[in-house]
């Protein structure tokens, strides 16, 4: 009996991405439950990956090396069918602490045949600020519960001493418990898929097909980078410039040779003593999601790819942080990172590539505690718009690149939290001008309907915003205000931390995305 | 009971009419100016062809592909949507997240064309999370929009206020004042359409069902009007998405409910198939299904020989959808489709009607796979073609254009088939409607299926389909409240509400066969949370049987205890009636086609059995072999 490698992997594919339908519903938190923000994996038995949940690219770049450092703390002979893994550690191929992993072995016919994996944002993991995302942190000591490796529990049950670990150190434990239930949940079902593969077509041939996946996707795509043109192609973007902050400038150059990707971020800034750095799974997420989108559907997505790509990162960087830099805000550095990648690709094939999105993504978290004393803490993303052409003008309000959360509806919202969302509308006009418009992001109004409510706002293009291609415009930056009840008004900068008393209103305006093509030349 | 099902597609209308044993068949042209005047022509063909009067039928089923077709093709009505103010980009915002991951240009997942941005009002007025009320609706100005919407000629209007799913008291503020102004226009109210959290998706819930509203109910009220004209006195029900049967009423007030009817019925008859004439009930290969007409090709599945499987939220024809329906993915991708060649000879289909592009429909005449021959214009489309590309004669144009639709299909099936963790290789092919039968081969041979399963009539699938189907009565109320906060007596006092509902809904009783009740519950594991569908033999008398059916089901699907005491969002009550028409298996008495290749005309449809497969009868049908596994 043959087994089709296309029909194997796009099985695969299945799985993972009815584990993460699985995670969704099942899941407690409103930034997963609405915003989607996890991501599932299936392994082969030897840690490479097989299979991606289509879900926040983000965090793609994590779970291979999440999943490796877990397997070089526990090798591979020595796993137990009964054993559950987890780890955090964004130096050892983490993100930050929120995102914390879980891991299953898959057994079938008594041999190790690969792993379920999915990396979840947990609603809070301690720190100094609730929801773990601190945006004054300076260490990561600051920023919440550091799991290295561990087991996490057996036979699909916590084990008792992490469950009291986890309450001791979570401002809402039983969130994150949910969770990581949910999470091993998802894993178990996506296992018994596998496994009932491996009844099919027997465990040894699912490792032969498995293998012969890999090969085919690392073959497929070292053609494609062997048909580009070699570069170098170099990419150049950096945060806001702000006062309390030293420079947080990425350069990377792109070279395409002897079928390997090769993308060297020699030159970007040194660390930096707040959260925005970012670790290895940063730069690696980019890079992935630039080779998939250049791949098309040319190359099974899976870690063949990974197989045919090189980092060169300069040690102690913003793009390459060492402990114990404080990492939590590292979303906008990503995508600093992902617009850098994306220029220096669309110089290697400037057909396929529109101009530069917004580049941003804003975070902003409610805490506090309920009129009865129940604490909550709510999470969501804010997109901005997309990048004008090559043939069409730019979404508007979209996720973009490696982000793809979706939005907090305002009956979810104000279900959760007494925060009520007066508005959320287009921000006409907000997108740069070109023959295709750059799309326009979102502005989004909200009232507290509490006192002393917590509020965690990070963004980024306030300031430097990201240029058209071929002669398109740029987008208006990002904006954020609190409206007092009292009639004053306070601007906030990218990256603010306030309270709001019952009737203030904080606005929060994303960037859009830039233009494609000079605004004349439009139909 | 004489019965007469007609399924109604872009091109033809497909009649089956059935007393005692064996049903008959025929198609007939779609081509009446209305839905409504196609189905009274059709009718009235098949009175002359099976030589019944319409005052003599006992019931007469409906379904049809045109809410379906109005989707794909953009056409619905002009609505007006009533939202919160604040909320008036609800629909353009959509969830935020892309349709492709990895197209580099994003693409939006919003139905943008339900609505055009300026017939959208926002009004003032706001209920809080828990339905209190926190600022009053202005009904004066709702008087002014009420005059407007009638100076727009707007056709409908969707009411979608937030949280109107846990106090409706605006809403219905919305449709006393609308309603009095502007008397002729539908008017769809979000608490009663898809009375569930997320202000996007239950807007995208009522917009549809505005958008199909007008059109639909023409339809049924002409039907029911022409034929009460002829003396008809028996029932009229319409096939829904669930492969069921309602009632001409719940058609007309929840068109939403049709989305998928035709596609869902022909899924139906396809479960029904034998595979050989002694069929092993247990243990039968899952079944992927492919129903190809004119305009769409519709991707089902069964399991063990059981009824397609439903689901409770689908993304179809590329509306987000939050009701019940058979697991179905649908492709724009018909005979009626245009193909067009790219450089380098890549070959995509459009539904643009383009007279210098050859249609599928045409490449498969010229290659001779289905009737009538092309006209030499016709061939010469093909040639036209084959000259701009390089490639060798208008056959070779033609294979191209049909191994590149088989292409399509062939991936859409996988992608589907694995989805469901169902490898294609180890299940039977079903092939329906009037291109399944001609293309199923070469689909079958990319995915290497090795079986094949038709129909007698495979034209005709939808209406066979529709001859199975039972009618379904459901009375549907908001619950919004915590499971443990349901009382014993409340739940008995909810049961005599529902019951009473369901009652009126069928007033002609005789000869309705028998019934069972079920209960339809959402719920989650808290407020917030996304709703679980629980099914209930019965109805609950405690809210602990309520948890202990959650709690059950919830495992089960999810792999753990739900995390949360309980939250109840609404309760059906459903009411089966079990179906009486059983379709016997048989011989084929027109024709006995057995053994041969080519081309095959059955009743209603087109076979055409390819070099390397062999053509068996089963009793329902056909089954094709690949030739290897027959020798």
């Amino acid at each position: 009996m043959t087994v089709d490698p296309r029909v194997f992997q796009m099985r695969l594919d299945g799985l993972a991405q009815a584990m993460q339908e699985t995670l969704f519903r099942t899941a407690v938190s409103p930034v997963v439950r609405e915003g989607a923000d996890a991501s599932c994996g299936l392994f082969s038995e030897r840690g490479e990956l097989l299979a991606l949940s289509d879900a926040i690219p983000l965090l793609l770049g994590a779970l291979p090396g999440v999943v490796q450092a877990i397997l070089a703390e526990f090798p591979p002979e020595d796993i137990r069918p009964e054993q559950i893994f987890c780890m955090n550690d964004p130096f050892l191929g983490g993100t930050h602490l929120p995102d914390i992993t879980v891991m299953i072995p898959v057994f079938a016919q008594s041999r190790l045949v690969g792993f379920a994996a999915s990396i979840l944002h947990h609603q809070d993991v301690g720190g100094l600020r609730a929801g773990s995302v601190p945006p004054d942190a300076v260490t990561i000591f600051q920023e919440g519960l550091r799991l290295p490796p561990m087991i996490l529990g057996q036979n699909g049950v916590m084990d008792r001493q992490m469950v009291r670990l986890i309450e001791s150190n979570s401002r809402a434990p039983e969130i994150v418990l949910g969770d990581l239930m949910a999470q091993i949940a998802s894993a178990g079902a996506a296992a018994k898929g596998m496994m009932a593969m491996c009844s099919e077509i027997g465990a040894e041939r699912f490792i032969g097909t498995a293998a012969t996946c890999l090969d085919q996707s690392e073959n497929t795509i070292a053609a494609l980078f062997d048909s580009l043109p070699p570069g170098p192609f170099v990419g150049h973007d950096g945060l806001d410039p702000n006062a309390d902050l030293p420079p947080c400038e990425v350069t990377v150059a792109i070279t395409l040779r002897d079928g390997h990707l090769t993308a060297d971020f020699t030159g970007s800034s040194p660390q930096v003593q707040a959260p925005v750095n970012c670790v290895r799974s940063g730069p690696l997420s980019a890079v992935l999601y630039a080779v998939l989108c250049l791949a098309g559907k040319s190359a099974l997505r899976n870690g063949g790819l990974l197989r045919r790509i090189r980092l060169v990162l300069p040690q102690a960087s913003v793009v390459n942080a060492a402990a114990p830099a404080a990492v939590n805000a590292r979303m906008n550095m990503v995508r600093c990172i992902t617009s850098s990648v994306l220029q220096a690709i669309a110089q290697a094939a400037p057909d396929v590539m529109p101009a530069a999105n917004s580049g941003m993504s804003y975070v902003v978290a409610f805490s506090g505690t309920h009129a009865d004393g129940r604490p909550f803490v709510t999470t969501e993303v804010i997109a901005g718009g997309a990048g004008g052409g090559p043939d069409r003008d730019g979404a508007s309000a979209i996720s973009t690149d490696v982000g793809n959360a979706m939005n907090m509806p305002g009956e979810a919202l104000e279900e959760i939290a007494p925060v009520r969302l007066l508005s959320s509308a287009l921000r006409r006009g907000s997108g740069g001008a070109g023959k295709y418009r750059g799309g326009d992001g979102i502005i989004r109004l909200y009232e507290a309907l509490a006192d002393q409510i917590s509020v965690s706002v990070r963004g980024e293009r306030f300031i430097r915003v990201p240029l058209g291609l071929k002669g398109g415009g740029s987008p208006k930056p990002s904006a954020a205000m609190i409206l007092r009840t009292d009639g004053s008004s306070i601007h906030l900068t990218a990256r603010s931390a306030i309270t709001l008393n019952r009737g203030d209103r904080l606005q929060i305006e994303s960037c859009g995305g830039a233009g494609y093509g000079i605004a004349e030349d439009a139909d | 009971m004489k019965r007469l099902a007609i399924d109604i597609g872009s091109a033809f209308a497909d009649l089956a009419y059935h007393t005692e044993g064996q049903p008959q068949v025929l198609k007939h042209p779609a081509d009446g100016d209305s839905e409504g005047e196609t189905v009274m022509q059709a009718i009235a063909a098949g009175a002359g062809k099976f030589g019944f009067s319409v005052a003599d039928l006992g019931e007469i089923r409906i379904g049809s592909t045109g809410a379906l077709n109005a989707v794909l093709k953009r056409k619905g009505a002009q609505i007006a949507l009533l939202c919160t103010q604040g909320f008036g980009d609800t629909l353009y915002l959509a969830r935020q997240n892309r349709m492709d991951l990895y197209d580099p240009v994003a693409a939006p997942r919003a139905p943008a064309f339900l609505l055009d941005p300026t017939d959208v009002h926002e009004i003032a007025g706001r209920m809080d999370a828990r339905g209190n009320e926190v600022t009053p609706i202005n009904r004066a100005a709702l008087s002014e929009l009420a005059e407007r919407i009638h100076a727009d000629k707007v056709e409908a209007v969707a009411v979608c206020l937030l949280f109107a799913h846990v106090n409706p008291a605006h809403e219905l503020a919305c449709y006393e004042i609308l309603s009095a102004l502007c008397p002729d226009v539908p008017i769809s109210l979000s608490h009663q359409v898809d009375p569930q959290p997320r202000e996007y998706e239950r807007t995208v819930s009522t917009c549809l069902d505005a958008w199909l509203k007008p059109a639909l109910t023409d339809t049924t009220t002409q039907i029911g009007r022409d034929l009460e004209a002829q003396g008809f006195a028996g029932r009229i029900f319409y096939g829904d998405s669930r492969g069921t049967l309602v009632s001409q009423d719940i058609a007309a007030q929840q068109p939403g409910t049709l989305l998928a009817s035709g596609p869902a019925a022909a899924a139906l008859h396809a479960s029904r198939l034998r595979a050989e004439k002694t069929d092993n009930a247990t243990d039968a290969p899952a079944r992927l299904t492919v129903d190809i007409g004119s305009v769409s090709c519709d991707i089902s599945y069964t399991k063990q020989n059981g009824d397609p499987p439903l689901v409770p939220a689908a993304l179809y024809g590329g509306i987000p959808m939050r009701r019940d329906m058979v697991d179905l993915h649908s492709i724009a991708l018909g005979g009626r489709h245009c193909a067009m060649v790219h450089p380098g000879g890549h070959i995509t289909f459009s539904m643009q009607a383009q007279p210098h592009l050859p249609s599928l429909d045409l490449a498969l005449r010229v290659l001779g796979r289905c009737t009538p021959l092309p006209s030499v214009n016709e061939i010469k489309l093909l040639e036209d073609m084959a000259t701009g590309a390089g490639w060798d004669g208008a056959q070779d144009a033609a294979a191209r254009i049909v191994t590149a639709a088989e292409l399509e299909v062939a991936g859409a099936v996988m992608g589907f088939a694995v989805r469901r963790n169902i490898d294609p290789a180890g299940a039977h092919l079903v092939a329906m409607g009037g291109l399944g039968p001609v293309l199923a081969p070469g689909i079958a041979a990319l995915l290497s299926m090795r079986q094949i399963l038709l129909p007698f009539a495979p034209g005709a699938a939808g209406a066979l389909g529709l001859l199975h189907a039972a009618p379904r009565y459901e009375a549907s109320t908001n619950i919004a409240r915590p499971m443990g906060d349901l009382t014993a007596p409340e739940l008995a006092a909810l049961y005599t509400s529902l019951e009473a509902q369901i009652e009126a809904q069928f007033p002609k009783r005789d000869g309705l066969p028998a019934v069972q009740d079920s209960t339809i519950l959402n719920l989650a594991a808290t407020a917030h949370m996304h709703p679980l569908q629980v099914t209930m033999q019965g109805f609950p008398e405690t809210a602990a049987q309520i948890m202990q059916a959650f709690a059950t089901t919830y495992e089960n699907q999810l792999g753990i205890a739900p995390p949360g005491s309980g939250y109840v969002f609404s309760i059906a009550l459903r009411r089966d009636a079990v179906s009486d028409s059983t379709i016997a298996a048989r011989k084929d008495p027109a024709r006995d086609l057995a053994g041969h290749s080519g081309v095959c005309e059955t009743a209603a449809g087109t076979i055409w059995v390819g070099d390397m497969w062999t053509l068996h009868e089963t009793g329902t049908g056909f089954s094709m072999h690949w030739k290897e596994q027959a020798r």
